[in-house]
């Protein structure tokens, strides 16, 4: 079990440790952050906000069509990008500046 | 069915209007109330129209079951009746019959009751909990969709008005009185009054509004105490062993690589928007606002006269001390030098005048001052603000007096009417037609006394030094409002002015110059009328019968006013004749040195002071020793020269008002002397202030002279310094010597294609700072107000060049052509805008006769408070280093063990200007270095190098002895060990 752990640990890491990542971050379907690499205080505003939006994204979508699903959204600001992957369970948050 | 449903049909309780009734079962068919058939114990009543009754009486007659009761059914108003079944015959009858509304519905009532009552079984009560169901739409559900609320059904209206016609009737008032009342209550009725008619108003305007307010942010049920268990305070989080536990399992695990791979995909496209991101940056860059910081000299506004400064070269501008929008502004014929001086002697027209001028009306100045000759130089008295002095090409100092227009002055008023200025006059030249104000001066200096050539500089001296007529010192001054002048001029002449009537001299009483000059006047009188219609002269000035022309508090100094010392300079290693030519003098800067005294004070040393002695015996002052500053007073008996220069004693001026105090010349003076003088008490204001002169010559040097150091020359009662050294820097007159307003002790002087900085606090014989730049001449120079490292520059080409002193590049800072014309004079200013910012300005004359101001950006505005302390260090550092390097070129050839370890990473962290070779300095570097090092550590000394990476090798060369093939291995080794370690440093980073 810790082998495995260690395993997703190590990935976590690659991600948060790439050049131009800011913060990953890992939330419940709830929005629950799970793991983290930015501090406490925006942790819990962009695991509140961007939770917030995805999932109305996802309603959305599959409003309209409930066999498709939302698997990808990316948020383009002036400084940096973040990237969100919504899952049925957990949702994955990139926060990277992109190279120019 | 109980009691309860008894009462009713109680006899007593037979209701109004019920009458008991037999029908025979024929009636009952025909009627369809059959009893127990139509009727029953269930179904006890039936409603029968009373037509089918009255039928039946008409029928049957007497024979009819109704007969008995039928004037009550005549009598009936109702259209239907009620036959009531009632098999129990309470009232003795099958039926019962209603003839009346009331008991009509009492029936009907009594049975709904009855069959509520049906329902309500004695059964136990069971609670059924009650389930959720579907929201049951009444039509509110229509009107409210998500958040937002429509209409769906039409509004009910209701309109109401009051249906009664307004009153009309006439009232009658009456008056009433208090005496009247007789149930002790009294109404204020309104009455009739008879004095006067009201009249109806009628028309009025008369509303309601309602004005909606809405509110947001309120939930319907307010939370006053929001604290229960529906209410989250805390972001949700989980627990370290939820998270592990999420974390090991396998949706976790199978999320993270898809997540991963959709990131990998996202990585290969690194911009969202493609080709489109140059259109939407363009889009959004469309409504952004770059705020952009003047980094330029703004133009702000302008001063320029038609007749006076057009064409002509702005010599002086300089801002009023007290009243920042006031500028005087002094202009000579734009000519060179040379030129200047030959038209001099054939010039007919006026000399130029001096103008003033205000901020806020730049069209025209506000006075003109006249002046004896033209003026070069202008300062302001600092502290009486109505007073301006002025030297000039011809050698003399004038003041004026303001005081008759300083009122319009300080209350920004202008001195001129705008209006009557404009308006056509054929003569408007006159003050009182508008014109602007012309004043004569004050006062101006005696012409034998004064220079002999043209003012090169004129200063103020500092406050605190005073010099007096009777003592060749430097004192103290006393006076708070006081201050003197110093002025050269190309002749090696320095002279020392105080705004003060001088002491009668020579026999010359001023009267007999007043007379003297009456003379004169009417002489030239005719000349003078001529020269008046040419230039159109007030007539204020020109007609008085009275000729007065010095006007103002400082008249009676007018062709007396004499400087009260002037000073010569003796090199002495130089020959006499070579004196006169090194030190033509072009600019000047005293400073004082009050912390010297201390320092003289200290050594308990004795400080001169004259009481007034009776016999008048000349007063010797000793020369101080070569420590420095002790001073020593002697009564001594010695034959000095003063005595020769009391040849003309006056009457009425005292004895020791004429006396000068003359430094003693032969220096052995006797030891007895100096004991006297212990004795005496010291007095601060007796005390020769320690004051020092810089000076720049016509040949680019900076002599610095001792003025407490000085002879007085017999003959000419000149004083003569000796210069204490003389420093050749400059490639050209030093025309400008400016001390920073922020840090007095710092000097910069200015001259040729070259500048530099001279530090007052310790004797250094060289400049802190020295720069030399390319072309264009500099023409003015001026210490930044606000900033202390920053010094402007102008030149020859209209250029305003900012420097900055702490940058070691010989090139501005920042340049910028401001007028394409030789600027001649730069002042910064600083003046209070009508909104009450403080706003720093730049004036700039140029050769065309105008002046320029310029607001100065900020980036050379903002200061920080400990900015004059870095730059006080920044030069002690400097001062330090030239030391330093001083004493490593004079230790060179001395044993180098002797010395003293330099500081090293001061040496090595920056580049500097290393007067000499620098091999040669390194080479003697390593070579201590190696010595301490070795010394203290031994063999393996290397290893605490603390620039391993200096280029040792080639200066170890010629000390080193051969060392054997095992040490240059380990010596190998070593650098070897030292490259890894500075690469693993990078690495690490």
């Amino acid at each position: 079990m810790s082998a495995i752990s260690n395993e997703m640990d190590e990935k976590f890491q690659e991600l948060a440790s790439t050049k131009t990542v800011r913060g990953v971050l890992i939330l419940n379907n709830d929005g629950a952050p799970i793991k983290t690499s930015l501090e406490p205080k925006a942790t819990e505003s962009y695991a509140n906000m961007l939770h917030e939006i995805v999932s109305l994204a996802r309603k959305l979508f599959l409003e309209n069509d409930p066999n498709n699903d939302l698997t990808f959204v990316r948020f383009r600001l002036k400084k940096h990008e973040i990237m969100v992957a919504p899952d049925k369970q957990y949702y994955l948050v990139v926060i990277h500046h992109p190279q120019e | 069915m109980t009691d309860e449903g008894k009462e009713p049909e109680d006899e007593s309780n037979l209701l109004e209007g019920t009458y008991p009734l037999e029908l025979s079962l024929e009636t009952q068919l025909q009627l369809e109330c059959e009893a127990n058939g139509d009727l029953h114990s269930q179904e006890t009543i039936k409603s029968l129209p009373l037509k089918h009754i009255q039928q039946d009486l008409l029928e049957k007659g007497a024979r009819s079951d109704f007969y008995a009761l039928s004037p009550k059914i005549e009598r009936c108003s109702l259209d239907e009746v009620l036959i009531i079944f009632d098999p129990t015959r309470i009232h003795g009858t099958e039926f019962l019959l209603c003839l009346n509304v009331d008991s009509k519905f009492g029936y009907l009532n009594a049975q709904e009751e009855a069959e509520a009552r049906l329902i309500d079984t004695d059964s136990p009560y069971v609670y059924y909990p009650p389930q959720p169901r579907l929201w049951d739409g009444r039509g509110s559900d229509k009107e409210i969709e998500g958040s937002w609320e429509k209409n769906v059904r039409a509004k009910i209206w209701l309109k109401i008005k009051r249906n009664v016609p307004r009153k009309t009737s006439i009232l009658n008032f009456t008056n009433r009185d208090v005496k009247d009342a007789k149930d002790g209550y009294k109404a204020c009725e309104s009455y009739q009054e008879t004095k006067f008619n009201f009249k109806h108003v009628h028309l009025m305007d008369r509303a309601v509004q309602a004005v909606p307010v809405t509110m947001e942010g309120h939930s319907q049920t307010e939370l006053k105490h929001p604290k229960n268990i529906a209410i989250q305070y805390e972001a949700r989080a989980f627990g370290p062993d939820e998270v592990a536990e999420i974390w090991k399992s396998d949706s976790m695990r199978n999320f993270l690589s898809r997540a991963e791979k959709i990131m990998m995909e996202v990585h290969q496209e690194p911009d969202i928007m493609g080709h489109l991101r140059p259109d939407v940056e363009a889009f959004y860059r469309r409504d952004e606002v770059v705020v952009i910081e003047e980094t330029k000299f703004a133009y702000r506004t302008f001063f320029s006269e038609l007749v006076f400064s057009k064409d002509k070269r702005i010599t002086q501008v300089k801002w009023h001390p007290k009243l920042p929008y006031i500028m005087a502004m002094s202009v000579i014929e734009n000519v060179s030098y040379e030129d200047y001086l030959e038209s001099l002697s054939t010039r007919l027209v006026m000399p130029n005048v001096v103008m003033i001028w205000n901020m806020n009306y730049n069209y025209y100045p506000q006075v003109l001052l006249r002046v004896a000759d033209d003026v070069t130089h202008l300062e302001w008295h600092p502290f009486e603000p109505e007073t301006l002095v002025g030297g000039c090409v011809n050698g003399q100092l004038m003041i004026w007096d303001l005081t008759q227009y300083y009122s319009n002055l300080e209350s920004n008023t202008c001195t001129w009417d705008h209006k009557k200025f404009l308006s056509p006059q054929y003569n408007k030249l006159y003050v009182q037609d508008g014109y602007i104000p012309l004043l004569h001066w004050s006062a101006e200096s005696s012409k034998e006394h004064s220079h002999l050539c043209g003012v090169e500089d004129l200063q103020w001296l500092p406050k605190t030094v005073w010099f007096s007529y009777d003592s060749a010192y430097p004192k103290q001054n006393q006076m708070d409002d006081e201050l003197q002048l110093i002025s050269c001029d190309a002749d090696s002449n320095v002279l020392i002015w105080a705004l003060r009537k001088p002491p009668a001299e020579d026999g010359i009483d001023s009267s007999d110059v007043e007379d003297e000059l009456a003379g004169k006047r009417k002489a030239s009188s005719s000349g003078w009328e001529k020269l008046k219609l040419q230039s159109a002269l007030p007539a204020s000035i020109s007609t008085g019968k009275k000729y007065s022309p010095a006007i103002g508090k400082y008249e009676p100094l007018n062709r007396v006013w004499r400087p009260v010392h002037r000073i010569c300079f003796i090199d002495p290693k130089l020959k006499f004749e070579e004196q006169l030519l090194t030190t033509t003098i072009t600019s000047v800067s005293v400073i004082d040195r009050p912390d010297l005294i201390i320092f003289s004070r200290k050594d308990s040393t004795i400080v001169p002071s004259d009481p007034p002695s009776p016999k008048s015996k000349p007063q010797i002052e000793r020369k101080p020793s070569d420590t420095g500053s002790i001073y020593s007073r002697s009564s001594s008996r010695s034959h000095s020269p003063v005595s020769k220069l009391r040849k003309h004693p006056k009457k009425n001026s005292g004895p020791q008002k004429h006396r000068i105090e003359v430094p003693k010349q032969n220096y052995d003076s006797s030891e007895d002397d100096e004991e006297d003088s212990k004795s005496q008490e010291t007095d601060p204001a007796q005390m020769a202030l320690p004051t020092f002169l810089m000076a720049g010559t016509m040949f680019g040097s900076i002599v610095r002279v001792d003025l407490t150091k000085v002879k007085v020359d017999v003959e000419t009662n000149n004083l003569i310094c000796k210069v204490e050294w003389e420093c050749a820097v400059h490639d050209g007159p030093v025309r400008f010597m400016r001390r920073c307003p922020h840090y007095e002790k710092l000097l910069l002087t200015a001259g040729g294609y070259s500048w530099a900085l001279w530090s007052e606090t310790n004797s250094l014989a060289i400049p802190v700072v020295l720069h030399y730049i390319e072309d264009p001449l500099f023409t003015d120079v001026a210490w930044s107000l606000t900033q202390p490292h920053r010094i402007l520059f102008s030149d020859e080409k209209g250029t305003v060049q900012v420097w900055d002193i702490r940058s070691r590049k010989s090139e501005p800072f920042q340049s910028q052509d401001i007028s394409g014309r030789t600027i001649n004079a730069l002042t910064p200013f600083n003046y209070q805008n009508s909104d009450n910012q403080l706003v720093h300005y730049l004036s700039v004359g140029d050769e065309t006769g105008t002046v320029h101001v310029l607001e100065i950006p900020k980036h050379l505005n903002e200061t920080y408070p400990e900015e004059v302390d870095d730059l006080k260090d920044l030069i002690e550092t400097e001062v330090i280093r030239i030391r330093d390097r001083e004493k490593l070129q004079a230790d060179k050839k001395l044993a180098t063990y002797e010395t003293e370890q330099p500081d090293e990473t001061d040496d090595f962290d920056e580049e500097r200007r290393i007067l000499w070779d620098e091999n040669e300095y390194l080479k003697v570097y390593f070579q201590r270095e190696r010595f301490v090092l070795e010394e203290t550590y031994g063999e393996d000394w290397k290893k605490y190098l603390k620039f391993p990476d200096l280029p040792r090798k080639k200066h170890y060369v010629e000390i080193k002895r051969r060392g054997s093939s095992e040490d240059r291995r380990r010596q190998k080794e070593l650098a070897l060990k030292a490259k890894k370690k500075k690469g693993g440093s990078i690495f690490r980073k």
